[in-house]
């Protein structure tokens, strides 16, 4: 600029125009000195940037992970200076910005104090590693943006608060920036508001029940919540809004008893959450009542807008038609749930996810636009999901998919296929799929096949996995993707993840791994604020280290006396707080707890002590679930035996009935992926066995209700013997076996076949005429059982399979036909496995040896409805007036 | 004695012209309090017979929802039916209603081995807006000798020679055959309750011992009813109590059912 404009004054006319040369030199005088005055300013006024955020940004209120994208423009012109230090300065009446803000790639977070409301950011030196004004390639050079995701917890409000900003942004190296445009401005939401769609794989004309969990975080109380659009949007036509019988719901529970259509007492296992009066909705009826006690309802009219009264079984649920108001907030908020349900229209398949807001009758209070989980909807689906998402180069994750058989009869012979997705790191396969295949999956169960891989890659490579199940037929799939992992320099997480509201003592402990170079001689972890606070320290832990209290206490160092001979590059460290006192919360709270390490300095590039910071949470939540299994132990891994799981959710030590607990497990077969709680809180549910014949299968069930979770582990015993399994075709003949019989009644004689496989990779079975098919009519409340044996011996042989006739009425075999029992209840039942019979059910194979064995058949019998009918015998009768 | 003649009796004649008046009222009289009486008579028939409807159909009220239960406790899955103990109350049958009391019934029949018998068994009072709370016993026998009943509100088996005085809280010590207790219990819910059925007479005489009761803890569409006798457990059955009403009629049923 300077060069450019001495050529100008160069350049003028030297003597001509009639002028004189003494004038000409003042006027040349003048001229340059007015130059030199404006040439500074002219070149400062060219260095210009602009501070956006994306039109509509919000946060929420109280959100410890709110995060402000900010981002910085340089509008300078072409050869201009980059920007290489940026200051911006929150008003922290409003704002607390957080160590835990992760700074834009080759930049780093050189100062934040959180009193002030300041966070600076500077470029990585390439060099030293250090926090540099130094250009390093990621300075922002003109025509260039970054964006700046600060992480800040806002502070509450009465209600929404539009047109937030920050005090200042101030471009500090070089200093010569002055902004163009006005500073970004966002909203502050009042309501926060998250929703979960059950199940997470449906078939094509499932129902699926969406929740949104409403969370008043501000300072004053919001009414009539609702959302906008109502009911939330759903991102494909796949599914529909049930009208009728799909809410909004604004609570819920189970009924107690059976009610008539004329009832005007309903019994339920609780009515809290329900207003006094009000209305309610039991399939489709709907309910006016007028009064409540802690167990039942009076009701004041029954069919009530325009629907018709009908009676309802117990265990139905019962759900409130009235809309809620949340109180004003206190730390932890006030919280409720809405509730509604859809329905797949019965063709298409793919997946599906719903969004909305949440908000007030005034539309003063809204939350952020909140999107649920993705539904995948089709007869057999998969899901993939990898975990942890962040890792530091050269650790390993795992890789689940689950698969679910969401058809109306069995699948066999079902198999994985993972890939991984372009995404920067390196996936490298160390082990599964685990199992390769599983035999069979009934109509409504999933399972789950898992995979670990080694990630390497540079900080902020990202990797991902894509894969589909196929079964015998061949049926397959969806092709499903997993979450998005990416590599970082660190990786910390807290165990337990998730504690129960007010729980006391309670300790926790961070797994630290260090993915850099050098050695780390410091780790820090910020608490929730000393004094005042419901988080109370008391004591910390970790073999070696010096502990120490900062800062307020808020902060829990832990120091290398030796400086770096405890935590090597590559190593995973412990460290432990304890709380003498923990926060009560009524609605689920995450409570963020950064970590930050200084690296030592050893020498070499090791040598500028960086600190590094990275966000850690714990979930607080207001429910309790519990998960344990039965038996204890002693369950065989043959494909066919299982544990029972339950879970219990709790409200302090109210049981939560008529809740959707969904379930995943890292090994075997799930016969559901969800089960609702009954008036005990509880949920039940089976969890099959993989098999293996060489080593002991572990497996991990984990039951999730909204962010409360438990996990309960199990073993299954490594099966060595020959493994007979039911591969499929189940198929009822008449009693010849000549003729498929077009249905089953009572009274008639029958013959069955099936497949069977024998799965051991070694030892062969010769199958004797004492072995059985059998099912029985217990579930529903029938006495009756049907049982009949294999016609002939014969030899499966490792790996083989054969189609197995039973149509003997005794153990001798020999065929004839077996009949079904005049009193046999009519409905479809599953031959799940007894190994304690009676009643006899599943199949029982034996060789007369060592090598008996029970195993469930996964397909249906269904008995015609003409059988069973209940017969009732009159013992006595009299007048008694 | 006088003769009457033609000529006296036109004379009379003449005399009692007033006379057919008289006889005339006389007659309608009669006529009047025949009718009444016929009247009478035929309005208290009708008033006899409109009760005697009314009470057929306050029983047949009774028996309709004696029917509409069995419907119910007969449905699938008789697991969750077989167990339903709702009942009515006021369920609109026909021109009247009907009261029910879905109760447990046990078949406690024996003989004598001392001269008395002690059966407990366990009542659950549920914590529902209407839970069943009667208690109805009926002792038979076949032989002249006269047997009484007691119930005690607590196990006294093991003091059934000398129950403790406190705890008994009926009785029915009459010379009919059958002896019949009904019991109402009051107790707030939800409550877990032990009674005893006491029988006392001759030593050796064979009985029947029916008890209707609220259901005991382990009630199920299973074979193991009989708490607290521990197993082999009987049968669980039930015990209907209908109470018809049409107008001012009652009538009331009782039935034991099994499956």
């Amino acid at each position: 600029m300077m060069y450019n404009v001495l050529s100008v004054f160069s350049s003028l006319p030297q003597g001509g125009f009639g002028v004189s040369r003494k004038t000409l030199l003042f006027l040349k005088a003048v001229l340059f000195a007015a130059l030199m005055i404006l040439v500074p300013s002219l070149s400062y006024a060219a260095n210009t940037y602009t501070a956006t955020v994306a039109s509509g940004t919000d946060v929420t209120m109280q959100d410890a992970g709110a995060t402000i994208p900010i981002t910085i423009t340089n509008t300078s012109p072409s050869g201009s200076s980059s920007i290489r230090e940026i200051e911006f300065l929150f008003d922290p009446a409003k704002y607390s910005v957080s160590l835990s803000t992760v700074a834009p790639t080759g930049w780093c977070v050189d100062k934040v104090d959180s009193a002030d409301g300041q966070i600076v950011f500077r470029l990585i030196d390439p060099t030293s590693g250090k926090c540099e004004k130094n250009a390093n390639g990621y300075e922002i050079a003109p025509g260039a943006a970054v964006t700046f995701n600060i992480i800040a917890t806002p502070a509450t409000a009465a209600s929404d608060v539009a047109n937030d900003t920050v005090l200042g942004i101030t471009i500090k190296t070089p200093g010569s920036f002055t902004r163009s445009g006005g500073l970004p401005v966002w909203t502050r939401r009042a309501l926060e508001a998250s929703m979960t769609a059950t199940p997470s794989s449906t078939g094509t004309s499932g129902v699926i029940t969406l929740e949104m969990q409403v969370t008043n975080r501000s300072s004053g109380a919001q009414s009539t919540i609702g959302t906008t659009p109502s009911p939330p949007s759903a991102s494909s036509g796949i599914v529909s809004f049930l009208s009728s019988t799909g809410g909004p719901f604004y609570g819920s529970t189970i009924l107690a008893t059976d009610i008539t259509d004329t009832a005007l007492t309903i019994n339920v296992a609780s009515t809290s959450g329900f207003p006094a009066s009000g209305s309610m909705q039991i399939d489709s009826e709907k309910i006016l009542y007028s009064g409540l006690t802690a167990t039942s309802f009076s009701v004041t009219q029954r069919g009530y807008g325009g629907t018709t009264s009908a009676s309802h079984t117990a265990n139905a649920l019962a759900y409130d038609l009235t809309p809620f108001s949340l109180a004003a907030s206190g730390s932890s908020g006030d919280t409720k749930t809405i509730t509604w349900k859809y329905q797949a229209n019965g063709t298409g398949t793919g997946e599906v996810y719903f969004s909305a807001r949440a908000n007030n009758s005034a539309l003063t209070a809204q939350s952020r636009l909140a999107s649920s989980n993705v539904v995948v909807i089709g007869s057999f689906t998969a899901e993939i999901d990898v975990s942890p998402a962040s890792v530091v180069s050269g650790q390993q994750v795992t890789v689940t998919m689950t698969a679910t058989n969401n058809g109306g009869s069995a699948l066999v012979g079902i198999t994985p296929t993972l890939a991984v997705c372009a995404g920067g790191a390196t996936e490298t396969l160390a082990g599964g799929p685990s199992p390769s295949s599983v035999s069979s999956l009934a109509a409504g169960a999933s399972t789950v096949f898992s995979w670990t891989y080694t990630i390497t890659g540079s900080p902020g490579n990202a990797f991902c996995f894509t894969g589909s199940a196929s079964a015998s037929g061949p049926l397959y799939s969806n092709t499903a993707s997993s979450n998005s992992g990416s590599v970082s320099k660190y990786s910390g997480t807290v165990s337990p993840s998730t504690i129960v509201s007010g729980v006391a003592p309670q300790t926790f402990t961070w797994s630290v791994y260090n993915g850099g170079a050098c050695a780390l001689e410091r780790v820090e972890i910020e608490i929730p604020l000393q004094g005042g606070s419901t988080w109370n320290y008391s004591s910390a832990s970790a073999a070696g280290w010096t502990i120490s209290l900062k800062n307020g206490p808020d902060r829990v160092r832990f120091t290398d006396p030796n400086k770096s001979i405890l935590f090597p590059a590559g190593a995973t460290r412990s460290f432990s707080i304890t709380f003498s006192s923990t926060e009560t919360v009524t609605a689920d709270k995450d409570v963020s707890f950064p970590v930050t390490v200084r690296e030592a300095k050893t020498g070499g590039l090791c040598n500028s002590g960086i600190e590094t910071s990275f966000g850690t949470d714990v979930t607080v939540t207001a429910n309790s679930l519990s998960l344990s299994h039965a038996p204890a132990s002693g369950v065989y891994a043959d494909g066919s035996s299982y544990y029972t799981f339950t879970a219990t959710l709790l409200s302090g030590v109210t049981p939560l009935a008529g809740k959707t607990i969904n379930f995943t497990t890292t090994n075997g077969t799930l016969s559901a992926s969800y089960a609702v709680t009954d008036s005990n809180g509880q949920a039940t549910l089976t969890l099959t066995a993989p098999f293996s014949e060489t080593v002991d299968i572990s497996s991990t069930v984990t039951a999730t209700y909204l962010s409360s979770t438990a996990s309960d582990a199990v073993i299954f015993l490594k099966w060595t013997k020959p493994n007979i399994e039911y591969w499929g075709g189940l198929v009822a003949y008449d009693s010849t076996c000549t003729t498929l019989a077009p249905s089953i009644d009572c009274g008639a004689s029958y013959c069955f076949k099936l497949n069977a496989k024998n799965t051991s990779s070694t030892s062969s079975m010769t199958l004797q005429t004492n072995s059985y098919f059998s099912f029985n009519d217990s579930s529903a409340g029938g006495t009756s059982e049907f049982k009949a044996y294999l016609d002939s011996s014969g030899t499966i042989t490792p790996g083989g399979t054969s189609v197995l006739t039973f149509s003997s009425p005794t153990s001798s075999g020999g065929g004839g036909g077996v009949t079904v029992d005049s009193n046999f209840t009519a409905g479809s039942y599953l031959p799940t496995a007894n190994t304690s019979p009676p009643p006899a059910s599943g199949l029982y194979f034996t060789d007369n040896g060592s090598n008996a064995q029970y195993r469930s058949v996964t397909d249906t019998v269904t008995i015609a409805g003409s059988c069973g009918a209940t017969r009732v015998n009159v013992i006595e009768w009299f007048e008694l007036r | 004695m006088k003769s009457f003649s033609l000529k006296d009796a036109v004379k009379n004649r003449k005399n009692s012209a007033g006379a057919s008046v008289t006889a005339v009222i006389v007659i309608l009289g009669l006529i009047v309090i025949m009718g009444v009486v016929f009247a009478s008579f035929l309005s208290t028939g009708l008033e006899q017979s409109l009760a005697e409807v009314t009470s057929m159909r306050a029983l047949y009220a009774a028996e309709a929802g004696i029917e509409a239960a069995i419907g119910h406790l007969k449905q699938t899955p008789v697991s969750s039916n077989w167990v339903w103990n709702a009942g009515y109350s006021g369920k609109s049958i026909g021109s009247g209603t009907v009261d029910l009391e879905v109760l447990e019934y046990e078949m406690r029949d024996g003989a004598l081995a001392a001269a008395y018998a002690c059966e407990a068994f366990e009542s659950q009072i549920d914590p529902v807006a209407i839970p069943p709370r009667t208690v109805f016993i009926t002792l038979l026998w076949g032989t002249t000798a006269d047997l009484t009943l007691e119930l005690y509100n607590a196990d006294v088996t093991g003091s059934c020679a000398s129950p403790p005085g406190a705890n008994l809280i009926a009785s029915s010590a009459t010379t009919n055959n059958p002896e019949t207790i009904r019991y109402r219990i009051t107790d707030a819910p939800p409550a877990t309750l032990t009674y005893t059925a006491r029988v006392t007479g001759t030593a050796g005489t064979a009985y029947s011992l029916r008890i209707t009761h609220p259901d005991e803890s382990s009630f199920s569409s299973a074979n193991q009813c009989g708490q607290p006798d521990g197993p082999p457990f009987d049968e669980c059955m039930r015990g209907l109590i209908a109470l018809g009403k049409v107008g001012a009629a009652r009538r009331e049923v009782f039935m034991g059912v099994e499956r």
